[in-house]
C-alpha cells in the first residue's frame, strides 16, 4: 500500500522514470478504481499544496480563535446596547434620587434645606454611587439639557441611532443587508433583503437624519422610495420561502460633511428594518 | 473603491493579520445575525464567515478583481450562497450554485464557490488528524523533501519519515472517503 502511495505521488510529480509511467498509464486505462484513487490524490494534492493559502488559513484561524471571547461573552453590538440600556436606567435612578432629596417635600417649607428625616429613598444611594462612572461615560450625549444643541460636532456619534445601527438588521421577517456612500454629492444605497413577506409593490422607504439626537425621529434632512428587484434565481432556495429582492436608492443630496443616519422601513411595519450611518 | 473597501479587499490580498482582525470585528456579527436567524449556530456562522474570505482571498488574486458592489453586499452575498448550499445539503435536496445570482456573476464567483464547497472535504478531513500528522504533511504537500523533514520532525531516518508520511496520508484519505461529500464530489 505504501508502495501504491510512492507510485501516485511520483506519477503526479512527473518523477516516474519512463517505462514505469507508461505501464502506471496502461494500467490507468484499464483500472478505474486505481484511476479514481489517483484523481483523488491529485485533489488533495492540489488543494492542501497551495502555500499561500495555507497562510491565510492559519491566519484567519488564530483569529477566529482570537475572536471567541466577544462571541461567546455576548455580541459587541448586544453589549453597547445593554451598557447604554443600563446607563439610562442608572441615570433615571439617579435622577430621581436627587428629585426626592432637593425638590421640597410637600409638607416642609419650601426654605428648609433638604430633609434629614427624608432618607425614605436613600438606601439605595450608597449602592448605586459607585456605578456613577459608567453613567458619564455612556449618557452625557443623551442628557439634551446638558449639551448646548449648537455645539454638537457633525461627526459625533447619536448613541440612540448608533445602538440601532449596531442591531441592525433589525427585523427578522424582512432581513436586510444594506450600505450606503456618499461620492460627493451623490448618495446611493443598495444591499440585498431577504423575505418571506414582501409582496410586490409594497413601498420601502429610506430617511436620512444628521447626528443630533433632536432631530431624530422627528426632522429628518431627506426621504424617499427605494427600489425593490426581485434576484431571479432558478435553484431552489433553502431558506424557506424567502425571497432574495435587491434594493437600491440614489439621490443627488448636498450636505456639509458630517456623520449622517439612514433608517429603511417598509410600508406596514411599524418597526425600522435597518439604521446605518454614513458619513460625508 | 470606498476607502473602507479597499482596505479590507487589500487585508484579505496581503493576508494582513490586522486589517482581517478588523474584518472580522465589523462583520462577523453581522454575518452570525443572519446565519442564526435562517437556522444555523454561531459555529456555523465562523465555519461560513472563513469559507467566504477564502473565497475572497481567491478571487482577489486576480489582478482585474473590481469591487463591482459594496464589500459588506458582495460578502453578505457570499456567506447567503455558501449557506444556502449547505443548508440544501443537510436537507438532501439537488445542489447547485444559482447562475444568475447578481453579486456572483458580477464578480464571475459562482466556479470559486463551487471549488471552495469541494475542497473544504480535504480540509474537513486535514484538521481532524493529529498535530504531528497535521505537521508533516504540511511540509510533505509543500514538497519539502523527506530528508529535510526527518530531520525537522526528528525521525530517526528518512525511512521512517516516509512510512509515517504514507500513515499520515493514509488517515487523511480514509476520511475524504468516508465523508458524505465525497462521492459527490468524485462524481464532477
Amino acid at each position: 500500500m505504501q508502495e501504491q502511495y510512492e507510485r501516485i505521488e511520483a506519477y503526479l510529480d512527473g518523477t516516474l522514470p519512463e517505462p514505469e509511467r507508461k505501464a502506471f498509464e496502461a494500467e490507468l486505462e484499464r483500472d478505474q478504481t486505481l484511476a479514481a484513487e489517483v484523481e483523488l490524490h491529485r485533489r488533495v494534492h492540489r488543494t492542501l499544496g497551495n502555500a499561500d493559502e495555507w497562510a491565510f488559513r492559519q491566519n484567519l484561524e488564530a483569529i477566529s480563535e482570537a475572536y471567541e471571547a466577544p462571541a461567546e461573552n455576548g455580541k459587541p453590538e448586544n453589549r453597547s446596547a445593554l451598557r447604554l440600556l443600563l446607563g439610562i436606567l442608572i441615570l433615571i435612578i439617579i435622577a430621581s434620587l436627587l428629585y426626592y432629596f432637593f425638590m421640597p417635600a410637600p409638607d416642609a417649607a419650601p426654605t428648609e434645606p433638604p430633609a434629614i428625616e427624608q432618607p425614605a429613598p436613600s438606601p439605595t444611594a450608597p449602592e448605586e454611587a459607585p456605578e456613577e462612572e459608567p453613567v458619564e461615560e455612556t449618557t452625557t450625549p443623551t442628557a439634551p439639557e446638558d449639551t448646548p444643541i449648537a455645539n454638537i460636532p457633525p461627526d459625533q456619534p447619536n448613541p440612540a441611532l448608533e445602538a440601532l445601527v449596531a442591531a441592525s438588521p433589525l427585523s427578522a421577517t424582512y432581513e436586510l443587508a444594506v450600505e450606503a456612500r456618499f461620492s460627493g454629492q451623490d448618495f446611493t444605497l443598495e444591499g440585498e433583503m431577504l423575505s418571506a413577506q414582501y409582496e410586490e409593490g409594497q413601498s420601502m422607504t429610506l430617511t436620512l437624519f444628521d447626528n443630533r439626537p433632536d432631530n431624530y425621529p422627528d426632522a429628518p434632512l431627506h426621504t424617499g422610495e427605494i427600489q425593490v428587484m426581485e434576484i431571479d434565481e432558478d435553484a431552489p432556495i433553502a431558506f424557506a420561502a424567502k425571497k432574495a429582492y435587491f434594493l437600491a436608492y440614489e439621490a443627488a443630496l448636498d450636505l456639509p460633511a458630517g456623520l449622517y443616519y439612514y433608517v429603511v422601513r417598509v410600508d406596514g411595519e411599524a418597526e425600522a428594518l435597518w439604521v446605518g450611518k454614513v458619513e460625508q | 473603491m470606498r476607502p473602507a473597501d479597499e482596505h479590507y479587499i487589500n487585508a484579505i490580498r496581503h493576508n494582513d493579520g490586522t486589517g482581517l482582525q478588523q474584518l472580522y470585528q465589523e462583520f462577523l456579527p453581522r454575518i452570525s445575525a443572519f446565519i442564526r436567524r435562517n437556522g444555523g449556530s454561531d459555529a456555523d456562522a465562523k465555519d461560513i464567515f472563513q469559507d467566504a474570505l477564502i473565497v475572497l482571498f481567491k478571487k482577489v488574486q486576480d489582478t482585474d478583481f473590481q469591487l463591482t458592489s459594496g464589500f459588506y453586499t458582495l460578502l453578505y452575498g457570499i456567506c447567503r450562497n455558501l449557506w444556502g448550499n449547505r443548508l440544501q445539503k443537510k436537507s438532501g435536496n439537488e445542489v447547485s450554485i444559482p447562475e444568475d445570482y447578481k453579486y456572483t456573476d458580477e464578480a464571475n464567483l459562482s466556479q470559486l464557490l463551487e471549488q471552495q464547497e469541494e475542497e473544504q472535504v480535504f480540509w474537513d478531513a486535514f484538521r481532524e488528524l493529529g498535530q504531528d500528522c497535521q505537521q508533516l504533511l504540511q511540509w510533505f504537500f509543500a514538497k519539502v523533501k523527506m530528508a529535510e523533514i526527518a530531520e525537522r520532525m526528528e525521525y530517526s531516518s528518512v525511512g521512517y519519515a516516509k512510512k509515517r508520511k504514507f500513515q499520515c496520508k493514509e488517515q487523511l484519505i480514509q476520511r475524504v472517503k468516508a465523508d458524505a461529500r465525497y462521492s459527490e464530489l468524485m462524481n464532477k
